[in-house]
């Protein structure tokens, strides 16, 4: 977290606390898609909101370490998740399907994960106040 | 009903900057309230300066800036992200303001519905 953000609400905490689930679900390459939406659920996480986090897709690339091809610091940032766990992020998901396609496992990822299939996926999305994902 | 914006795509990439924005339009026309704009990621960039070089296409910026400027709709840019993209504090169209990420996390917060443009 920048040191503005907490600035910006200094003594502030919400007396609510709502879910907020982030999804992300674009590739590493090319965008800062999936370290910017980690920041937002470190963000919900820090004012202390029911966050859970959802690698779907393309986003399960995020998780996987060892991205050697190369120097460009844009597409490894896999150690970065490791955040969640500080921030006490305990509802972080991955679609099984996503993951089975890819031919991985969630022992081939950098953090602990834990893998949902489509139904269970729906019905825990369904209980959530705010979702980000595109 | 009481609705936050978060918006991540920029003005020219694609048409989410203009849904969201026609979207508040239409929302504020039916009696909607709109709690907050949050611009993220990419979504920085509709509050950058540079003029539209072409001059054919709408302005979005001044588009987001009347609404800032003319129903008091909180336009806040995500400070860090506008920072990665070289948008400084002292160079936002009017209307516009920089903020930290709590103002997002409050933002869904209070909203009856928060609405996602862009990815």
């Amino acid at each position: 977290m920048e040191r503005d953000d907490m600035e910006a609400f200094e003594g502030w905490m919400p007396d609510v606390a709502k879910r907020f689930m982030i999804v992300i679900r674009m590739a590493p390459r090319e965008t800062r898609h999936g370290p910017e939406y980690l920041e937002l659920a470190l963000a919900a996480a820090a004012f202390d909101q029911e966050v859970s986090v959802l690698f779907l897709d393309d986003g399960v690339d995020q998780l996987v370490g060892r991205q050697d091809s190369g120097t460009d610091s844009l597409e490894d940032h896999s150690s970065a998740y490791g955040a969640l766990e500080e921030y006490g992020v305990e509802n972080v998901f991955v679609d099984g399907e996503s993951l089975a396609v890819r031919g991985l496992g969630a022992g081939d990822l950098v953090i602990p994960v834990i893998a949902v299939g489509s139904d269970r996926l729906a019905e825990i999305m369904s209980r959530q106040d705010v979702i980000v994902g595109s | 009903m009481k609705f936050s914006i978060l918006v991540n795509a920029g003005p020219l990439a694609h048409h989410a900057s203009s849904s969201a924005y026609h979207f508040c339009d239409a929302a504020l026309k039916k009696g909607h309230e709109i709690h907050r704009v949050f611009f993220y990621g990419d979504g920085v960039y509709n509050a950058s300066l540079l003029p539209d070089a072409t001059g054919d296409d709408r302005d979005l910026a001044s588009c987001w800036s009347h609404l800032g400027t003319d129903h008091g709709i909180d336009l806040a840019v995500c400070s860090t992200a506008a920072a990665r993209r070289g948008i400084a504090a002292g160079h936002l169209p009017a209307g516009f303001r920089m903020a930290g990420l709590g103002q997002f996390v409050e933002a869904g917060i209070v909203a009856d519905r928060l609405v996602v443009f862009g990815d």
